[in-house]
């Protein structure tokens, strides 16, 4: 195994832990990783949720 | 003395505080926030200053506009309040009216646009109006000028009474009244911030700072009247508020001849009892064919072209710095290879969410939730659950976290277990990888599995309600229609945008660290020795799938292990299924006829959602018991359905193409280049009308405004 080999596996494995790690945390939060904290709702929305009687 | 100028967006104020003001006016910010604020003096007394806050409909915390516009009431000190109300739409303004006439300042309404109701030939008896809210009420129309000097003498000579207006019932006044001897005595508006609490107003809370002993307290308050009401509090208050603005109308004014506005004219044909929903599947169709089919080969041809340029050079690159066999097929074959298969399907989804945008911003999928509020409520749904799902073709977990705003347990429960059938972004780059290389001809199969998933769904929905979880009569539906207008191209360009920035994040991120891991069971075996490309059948990958295949043999794709580890993969993210497929598919034949892979396709959109998503319905349900059910339910539907499809498939077309299998990687580019010039031809008349669109837009943005500045002028 080269130096070259070991920087890469460092470099790949330490992101894939901390990928998951996060993932793994947002998930049991009911959250995406790539949309969390954007609750997008349609512009709509809002008028709706207003209007309701 | 100090006055704010209050109003709903478009009623006229800023004309109105032009006029009020004359040439003596300054712009500054919000501290904080970047929404202007105007502040001028009367132009006939300079000692009286006028603020114009933000258009806003109510004084509920919806919006950051109406968020400032309440902390400015409440905070400074405002000796009056100008009340801007248009006149020909009475209903919806005088709800903001109702909410600043409990604010305990002084109020004078100015009865804008009664141009309007007088072309439309309807009365209004503003004195009567003025003796119903308890204040002055002038008539005026600002664009001319009309009534405008009648205003100010109003202002300038006001007493400074305030109005004692009661919009609610007994039950929520007595309950309103015990809240205010909770709060502090001395805030001045005592009565408005009591009426926010029983409303559970978290922002009002915080800022009174509420002992948890008196919140304990308060709640009791609130829950004893909504249990005699049987309503939300929340509820009750915008129910009776409106009620009471009906009264007044119905009092103080008097209907003339009803006219069609444009919208009227539209939502005839869109909203048509028999038309309507027809009209809707044509649009999703012609929307999903539009992005998807059309650009499929395109993205296939990308996709290979990315893997073999980008592999290619990173793979000479580290060979160069001495790196491992193995280390290059992690990083080009692994990495690359697995992140790329996605990647080219980014153009897809941006045409997908651009066409979206236009339905959305246009106001047109307004409509769509009353038309589905037809269908749903016959098997016990109601249009408040197309929200949550219409959210859900962008992602599930927001979807399933919008259906919180239906107040019915058992239609929030259906909704959060119905909306992942809906195909999110994440599941359309599988569906478009099959459709590109074995369905370039048959160009109903997008449109279908959109279509398809309603059908699902509203199946499911009849199969669900009669089982004890989701029994109940729906909630009802109403909503304020918005008026049809034309999409701002900006707003279309940012939802296309975020939706490109949000997949390139995901690549870059869960899918990265997915295909590696993915790269790792692919070729090393139990031992943890490094296979050789012929060896793949002995790796960790191959004997989970190879143990697992026999499950999918009925639906037809269990023939070989890759798709089962596929579906397995896709748990984790749906867009893996195509990087695992594509991956195996260089090294070894993995081979689908067009039967097995629609088979395929519906598998993977009914089964369970990605790991996030089941978080969310987790979250959501608040019970696992449920949670597990509703997986099940998931699983056990799409592995039915897609057991009926291939069964019935492979009857009814035994002796067509699409039983015949063909290797997915071998066809790619074969079929990519066979049909090159339908692809380019199509490729060009999308982009021409996707041009076409958009300077169709900015001309009729520019249109708009020549419009509003002639107005203004005049």
């Amino acid at each position: 195994m080269t130096l070259i080999d070991i920087i890469i596996i460092g470099i790949v494995g330490l992101a894939v832990i901390l990928i998951f790690r996060q993932h793994i945390k947002q998930s049991k939060q009911g959250q995406c990783s790539c949309c969390a904290n954007k609750n997008k709702k349609p512009s709509w929305v809002d008028q709706f949720q207003k209007s309701k009687r | 003395m100090r006055i704010a100028l209050a109003g709903n967006p478009n009623c006229g104020k800023t004309t109105l505080f032009n006029e009020l003001t004359g040439t003596f006016q300054q712009v500054g910010n919000w501290p904080g926030v970047t929404v202007e604020k105007k502040v001028g003096t009367l132009k006939k007394n300079k000692n009286i200053e006028i603020v114009d806050l933000p258009g806003i409909y109510s004084l509920s915390p919806y919006s950051l506009e109406e968020v400032i516009a309440r902390d400015y009431l409440i905070e400074e000190k405002i000796d009056l309040i100008l009340n801007v109300v248009d006149a020909s739409n009475l209903e919806r303004n005088l709800f903001l009216t109702t909410q600043l006439l409990e604010l305990n300042i002084p109020v004078v309404v100015a009865l804008n646009m009664m141009d309007l109701v007088n072309a439309n030939q309807d009365v209004i008896y503003t004195k009567k109006l003025a003796a119903l809210l308890q204040c002055d009420v002038v008539e005026i129309i600002a664009r001319n000028g009309k009534g405008i000097d009648h205003l100010i003498s109003t202002i300038s000579n006001h007493s400074g009474l305030v109005s004692k207006l009661n919009c609610f019932s007994l039950e929520v006044t007595n309950a309103i009244y015990q809240i205010e001897s909770y709060i502090n005595h001395f805030q001045s508006q005592l009565h408005f911030q009591a009426i926010k609490v029983f409303e559970r107003d978290e922002k009002i809370m915080d800022s009174l700072n509420i002992s948890p002993s008196k919140r304990v307290s308060l709640e009791s308050i609130i829950s004893f009247v909504e249990k005699q009401l049987e309503d939300d509090s929340e509820t009750l208050i915008i129910s009776q508020r409106y009620d009471k603005i009906a009264q007044i109308i119905k009092e103080s004014s008097q209907k003339g001849k009803i006219h069609t506005t444009l919208s009227d004219k539209i939502d005839r044909i869109l909203t048509h009892k028999w038309f309507g929903l027809p009209i809707f599947f044509g649009f999703m169709g012609l929307i999903y064919f539009l992005a998807i089919t059309s650009l499929g080969n395109h993205g296939i041809e990308l996709m290979e072209k990315f893997s073999e340029s980008i592999g290619g050079w990173a793979g000479s690159y580290l060979e160069s710095l001495g790196a491992s066999s193995w280390i290059i097929g992690l990083v080009v074959d692994g990495i690359i290879g697995g992140i790329g298969a996605i990647l080219p399907f980014i153009p897809q989804l941006m045409i997908l969410f651009f066409l979206l945008s236009i339905l959305e911003d246009s106001g047109y999928m307004a409509r769509v939730a009353f038309l589905m509020d037809r269908i749903f409520r016959k098997f016990g749904l109601s249009g408040r659950s197309f929200i949550p799902m219409l959210i859900g073709t962008g992602c599930s977990i927001p979807g399933v976290m919008a259906a919180r705003t239906i107040e019915s347990e058992q239609d929030r429960r259906m909704t959060i277990l119905l909306t992942p059938f809906v195909p999110c972004s994440a599941k359309v780059p599988v569906f478009a990888m099959f459709i590109s290389i074995l369905f370039t001809r048959d160009a109903w199969v997008a449109p279908f599995i959109y279509i398809f998933s309603f059908i699902v769904i509203i199946i499911s929905g009849i199969l669900l309600k009669k089982t004890k979880w989701f029994s109940g009569e729906p909630s009802p539906f109403i909503m304020e229609l918005p008026a049809y207008k034309f999409p701002r191209l900006k707003t279309l360009f940012l939802h296309m945008w975020e939706k490109a920035k949000e997949f390139i994040i995901k690549a870059g991120t869960l899918i990265f660290a997915i295909v590696v891991v993915v790269w790792f069971f692919q070729n090393f075996s139990f031992s943890l020795k490094y296979l050789s490309p012929e060896e793949i059948d002995l790796s960790i990958l191959a004997q989970i799938g190879n143990a697992l295949r026999f499950i999918f043999i009925p639906l037809g794709f269990g023939n070989h292990w890759a798709p089962a580890t596929a579906a397995i993969t896709g748990m984790l993210a749906k867009e893996v299924v195509v990087s695992t497929l594509i991956t195996i598919g260089e090294v070894t034949t993995v081979e689908f006829s067009k039967l097995s892979a629609f088979s395929f396709i519906i598998f993977i959109m009914l089964s369970a959602p990605c790991v996030a998503a089941i978080g969310a319905m987790k979250k959501e349900f608040g019970s696992k018991k449920l949670l597990y059910s509703a997986l099940a339910f998931q699983t056990g539907l799409a592995y039915l359905i897609s057991f009926i499809t291939y069964q019935i498939g492979s009857i009814l077309l035994s002796s067509t193409s699409w039983v015949t299998p063909i290797s997915l990687i071998s066809n790619t580019l074969e079929e990519a280049s066979e049909s090159q010039l339908l692809s380019h031809d199509i490729t060009f008349f999308i982009f021409g009308l996707f041009l076409a669109l958009t300077f169709f837009i900015i001309f009729m943005n520019w249109v708009k405004g020549l419009k509003h500045q002639r107005v203004n002028s005049l």
